[in-house]
């Protein structure tokens, strides 16, 4: 589904990643881990098209679409998702405003009709009810005034209210307590199907007890140093990132 | 610069009254403002550097003016230079306001340009409301139309006796291609008295337009001033507001457009001169291509004027690469007892807020479009007439798309 | 109220109690009273100056007759008569180059009683164990001494008065004096330029960190006398050094002047760090006496990625009219301005920064902590400019202000000017007297009000405080008269 080949990407002229290769087919689960430094939001960021990561060499590939070539918004319309690690707050502009606008734009995109509000409404009240994310938070500016908590499910509210295909969830399990990551591991189950793909970000293997990983990547130095399934972060887990540099 | 002289020579010929002969003697002691003067430093004066802009005698050919439609549901007056359009305006008795025209007061100006108002604006068009008055709403229209070379002075004043309350909407158009709009409004609220102004500046093709307003709020009297103003050639907009009782409260509330080649400066003046009163300012400008937007925001806490809580808050939004914005936000604190604070912002659009529209499927257009209708929204969302709330998404919608252009 | 006194009190402390207003008795050599131009070449020669300089400070002389005193400040005062003061005063005995054995000891005297280590083996204000300090003692018009000069000079490092610089490098000195701040600057600055006679001079070559910090003390004696000193700090590519300056006078009733010029110049990659405690005499408690201090300090970033920041703890002066500011010219190059003024009684200060970003991914930073109590004024006023070249630069500014008393004054004047898209600029300021709720809080947790008052006038204080080095801190520290709870920094 997602292949990236021999990617190289510089941030502020500093070269990031090394080389990265990596493949997560069809109704799978990969897991990155890393240490700090490592490269891991920079490959998310770059596979969802920020501007300030200069891909120098290298290809990434999307269901045969050269991913690369494309805005940030026609990879989301297809149907590429980034649940930010520090989603960005958008005072004026309400939650529920930005989702429809957004979900909108991706129908426009794909050639669908625009869902009416009533429609809207109520699938946003359907996919909020089961994140557990309330009315007043729907109508609040996005991410404005959010706890690190709402955060992360408001990303997860998006992620299922957009319904894409392939999800790249950065860190999406940092800085939440043990009620909020259930939530959140709740949100990705839900999400998670045999039609989709799906990288999980992250720096510690909690999340991982959750969510099962199929192919757990070790990414150090810009570069995957080891693959392995989840005995992997058994062993992360025990000897620390510094065994595998 | 034109020489003061210029004005004051046509200005004797045409002056009557007493308060008129006062003010030409201000006017020859001050002169026209200079971009020294601090609260002249951004405006764009330009305009009167060019051949003097002549009175306009007459008040203007009534019958060829196109009247805007109505916007709100209060009866409404249309003036046209000052003058009332009796025809387009609605009969106001039984409203409790009561309007007159009479000989002007003398009055002191704050600079020469308001001195010259005085001496050539002839009678003021006088609005009050009675103590007793059960009054809702009004709609003032004022419409201004001349030719290139010419110049309106109108000054009004507005006084609401205590306990009175009522909502205004003041709206000032411009018709037709006109030299210099020179706008003079006085408002007096006495003892518990309750104003609320929602005002629409649309000058259209006036070369310069100077709007000087000034409040004075009474013991415990509340004042609210929610604006909408799109930029003329050079657009200077002044609210001067004394909180001279106790327990006074202001809000001013706005947002401004500079279009292209346009200047606009807001200069605010907020003084505390009682206990216990609150004021709350909060100003958004948008500047487009080689736009430039000012704020000038004054906030004075006398001596002995404990309890003030006062504050400010002013953002500027650059849309193009020429867009130029200046702020000069003052805090003059002369008493102890005080809250105050006042921010100020510029810059462009959020870049991460513009990536994280698009990764969410929001083209990049639209992702600035979008943002930028959010810059201005908690303003409109503060104003509590709906109507006037809505028109002025209407105003600013169209012109945010028409000026996004260019962007890059 | 209450909790208002005590922290008045604090700040009486700090500004009333004028500990260095002592006078020493040293006899001096002036030149006659009063401005002209045989004045400026009687100081010329008295400074053996060379052609161009004697030309530079003619101009200067004449391009001042021309000008008139500044008013758009927010200070009052009466007009100076500039006939009737000294602009010239040396303690005898100074001809040349002396060892400190030949220095009168009456001004030895004089910097040991200010704490000052104008001997190699002392330790700046009796500190054990504070890092060596190098320093050059300017008293009244002249330079008396400069510590430490061989150990700089083997890194490579000049520091020396600036009459010492314009015989031994004058090349230097040609090039850079008037370089920042022009001759005719302002009035203040083109009456230095005129009339100054001494100062400090630095220069740091390419790849070089200054081995220690450097400081100049300045010690007005004589009366009637204006002290006009001049400081240029020339700091090369890829170098640092840190330079601290304080201020010190006797208490008397007429006013003095202090007009000073500051200039720096930060080539490629370079830093300075210039530090300030300002404690000219403040006047009476009736506002009688103190210093008039009329000070121009820019520095410029010239090259890409310098960094200059301004840190000053002012406490002192009658009236202060000071700027430091940053000219950020080099892409990349950062400015910083830190401030902590307290005005008493009848002290006014108006002080603040300009910020002019020329090139890209310029960043400026502007911390200003103001505190007013008694009659004082307290104005912070600023400038940040974004020119259409700065793509990308940032500026943050900060002010807040405190008030002790209903009788005081605190104002915030910020200008800020932007002509490029991409740059961003925050501003934010507030006015507020001491919370009694936080002051209800300390108490409930067991301190004393006047430790309580401390405690949150020092929290007010410590974003700028932690920008000091730390031999300065304990100085700022006992100046403000207020603890700092452990380590500053």
């Amino acid at each position: 589904m997602l292949r990236i080949e021999n990617l190289h990407v510089s941030f502020d002229g500093n070269k990031i990643l090394n080389g990265v290769d990596l493949e997560v087919p069809v109704g799978k689960v990969h897991a990155i881990m890393g240490p700090n430094g490592s490269g891991k939001s920079t490959l998310a960021n770059t596979i969802a098209g920020h501007k300030g990561y200069d891909v120098t060499s290298g290809t990434v590939t999307y269901k045969d679409l050269d991913l690369l070539a494309l805005d940030p918004s026609e990879r989301a319309a297809e149907g590429v998702f980034l649940g930010f690690q520090y989603p960005v707050e958008i005072p004026g502009i309400s939650n529920m405003n930005f989702l429809r606008t957004a979900l909108n734009s991706i129908r426009r995109y794909r050639g669908e009709e625009e869902m009416s509000a009533a429609e809207f409404l109520g699938l946003l009240r359907e996919k909020a009810a089961a994140l557990g994310i309330s009315n007043d938070m729907l109508k609040r500016a996005v991410n404005v005034g959010f706890s690190g908590g709402e955060r992360k499910r408001n990303e997860m509210l998006q992620m299922a209210v957009l319904d894409p295909q392939f999800a790249v969830l950065d860190e999406t399990d940092s800085g939440l307590d043990i009620d909020a990551l259930r939530i959140v591991a709740r949100g990705i189950n839900a999400f998670h199907g045999p039609e989709k793909g799906l990288l999980l970000i992250t720096h510690y293997k909690r999340l991982l007890s959750y969510v099962e990983p199929d192919v757990i990547h070790v990414l150090i130095d810009g570069r995957i140093a080891r693959s392995g399934d989840k005995e992997l972060a058994e062993e992360l887990e025990e000897a620390g990132y510094a065994a595998f540099a | 610069m034109t020489d003061v002289a210029a004005y004051l020579d046509e200005a004797r010929k045409i002056a009557a009254g007493t308060g008129a002969v006062a003010a030409l003697k201000q006017l020859e002691a001050m002169g026209l403002p200079t971009n020294k003067l601090e609260d002249w430093r951004y405006t764009d004066l330009r305009p009167l550097r060019k051949e003097p802009f002549r009175a306009l005698a007459d008040g203007g050919a009534e019958a060829e003016i196109a009247v805007p439609e109505s916007l709100s549901s209060w009866p409404r007056l249309v003036l046209l230079n000052g003058r009332c359009l009796r025809d387009a305006s609605d009969d106001l008795s039984g409203t409790g306001i009561d309007m007159t025209q009479t000989a002007p007061a003398v009055d002191l100006a704050s600079d020469g340009i308001e001195a010259l108002n005085f001496a050539l604006a002839g009678e003021p068009f006088q609005l009050n409301v009675d103590a007793g008055a059960e009054t809702k709403g009004l709609e003032l229209t004022l419409v201004f139309d001349g030719a290139p070379d010419r110049a309106v002075h109108t000054r009004i004043l507005l006084r609401l006796a205590s306990g009175t309350s009522l909502d205004l909407w003041v709206r000032v158009v411009g018709s037709g291609p006109l030299g210099w709009i020179n706008l003079v409004e006085k408002i007096e609220l006495e003892k518990d008295s309750r104003l609320r102004i929602f005002m629409d500046i649309d000058p259209q093709s006036s070369d310069f337009v100077t709007i000087a307003e000034s409040i004075r709020l009474a013991a415990g009297a509340r004042c609210e001033h929610h604006s909408i103003k799109r930029s003329a050639g050079s657009l200077r907009h002044m609210i001067r507001a004394n909180l001279a009782g106790p327990r006074a409260n202001l809000m001013i509330n706005g947002a401004a457009l500079a279009g292209h080649n346009q200047t606009l400066a807001t200069v605010i003046e907020v003084t505390h001169s009682a206990r216990d009163a609150s004021s709350q300012q909060f100003f958004r400008n948008v500047a487009a291509k080689k736009g430039s937007a000012s704020f000038q925001g004054r906030i004075v806490v006398c001596e002995k004027a404990d309890g003030t809580d006062a504050h400010q808050s002013n953002k500027n939004l650059l849309i193009h690469p020429t867009a130029k914005a200046n702020a000069k936000p003052e805090l003059l604190i002369d008493a102890d007892d005080v809250q105050c604070s006042h921010g100020t912002s510029t810059g462009q659009l959020d870049e991460a807020a513009i990536f994280y529209l698009g990764q969410r499927g929001i083209p990049e257009l639209q992702a600035r479009a979008f943002l930028t209708t959010a810059f201005l929204a908690d303003i409109f969302e503060r104003i509590p007439d709906q109507d006037f709330a809505d028109f002025c998404r209407s105003q600013s919608d169209p012109w945010l798309a028409n000026h996004q252009g260019g962007e890059k | 109220m209450a909790a208002n006194a005590e922290a008045k009190e604090q700040v009486d402390k700090a500004t009333s109690e004028y500990k260095y207003g002592f006078t020493s008795d040293i006899e001096s050599e002036f030149a006659p009273k009063g401005l002209n131009e045989d004045i400026v070449r009687f100081i010329s020669a008295k400074k053996n100056d060379p052609d161009w300089l004697l030309e530079w400070r003619l101009k200067a002389f004449r391009g001042w007759q021309e000008m008139v005193d500044p008013t758009w400040a927010k200070i009052r005062y009466p007009e100076i008569d500039f006939q009737d003061a000294y602009y010239y005063a040396a303690p005898k005995k100074m001809n040349g180059p002396k060892s400190l054995d030949e220095v009168d000891p009456e001004i030895l005297r004089t910097y040991e009683k200010l704490g000052i280590p104008i001997r190699e083996q002392e330790v700046l204000a009796g500190i054990e164990g504070a890092p060596k300090v190098a320093v050059d003692a300017v008293f009244d018009s002249v330079s008396v001494a400069t510590t430490f000069k061989k150990e700089l000079k083997r890194a490579g490092v000049l520091f020396m008065s600036i009459s010492e610089a314009v015989q031994e490098h004058p090349d230097l000195v040609r090039k850079y004096l008037g370089s920042v701040v022009p001759a005719r600057d302002n009035f203040f600055a083109a009456l230095n330029a005129a009339v100054f006679s001494d100062g400090t001079f630095v220069y740091v070559p390419k790849n070089t960190r200054c081995p220690m910090e450097l400081s100049t003390y300045f010690r007005i004696n004589a009366a009637n006398t204006g002290q006009f000193e001049r400081t240029l700090i020339i700091v090369d590519e890829g170098s640092y050094v840190s330079y601290l300056e304080g201020c010190t006078a006797p208490m008397r009733d007429e006013n003095q002047l202090h007009a000073a010029v500051v200039e720096l110049v930060a080539f490629d990659n370079a830093e300075i760090k210039y530090s300030t405690i300002q404690n000219w005499y403040p006047g009476d408690k009736n506002g009688k006496g103190g210093i008039y201090n009329f000070v121009t300090k820019r520095g410029i970033c010239a090259g890409k990625n310098s960094k200059i920041s301004w840190t000053q703890v002012e406490t002192g002066s009658a009236i202060t009219w000071k700027y430091p500011s940053c000219i950020l010219k080099g892409d990349g190059s950062s400015g910083a301005f830190y401030s902590v003024a307290i005005t008493n009684n009848y002290q006014q200060a108006d002080t603040g920064t300009k910020m002019i970003h020329i090139g890209k991914n310029t960043k400026s930073r502007i911390i200003s902590k103001g505190i007013s109590a008694g009659h004082g004024q307290n104005t912070y006023r600023g400038l940040v400019r974004m020119l259409g070249k700065a793509e990308g630069a940032r500026n943050y500014t900060q002010c807040d202000s405190l008030l002790l008393s209903d009788t005081c004054g605190a104002h915030t004047i910020p200008y800020i000017e932007v002509a490029n898209p991409t740059a961003q600029v925050e501003h934010e300021a507030t006015t507020s007297k001491i919370s009694e709720d936080q002051l209800f809080y300390c108490m409930t947790r067991g301190l004393g009000q006047e430790d309580a008052v401390a405690l949150i006038v020092n929290g007010f204080c410590r974003d700028v405080m932690q920008h000091l080095p730390m031999e300065f801190a304990v100085e700022a520290q006992k100046l403000l008269g207020i603890s700092l709870e452990g380590s500053v920094g």
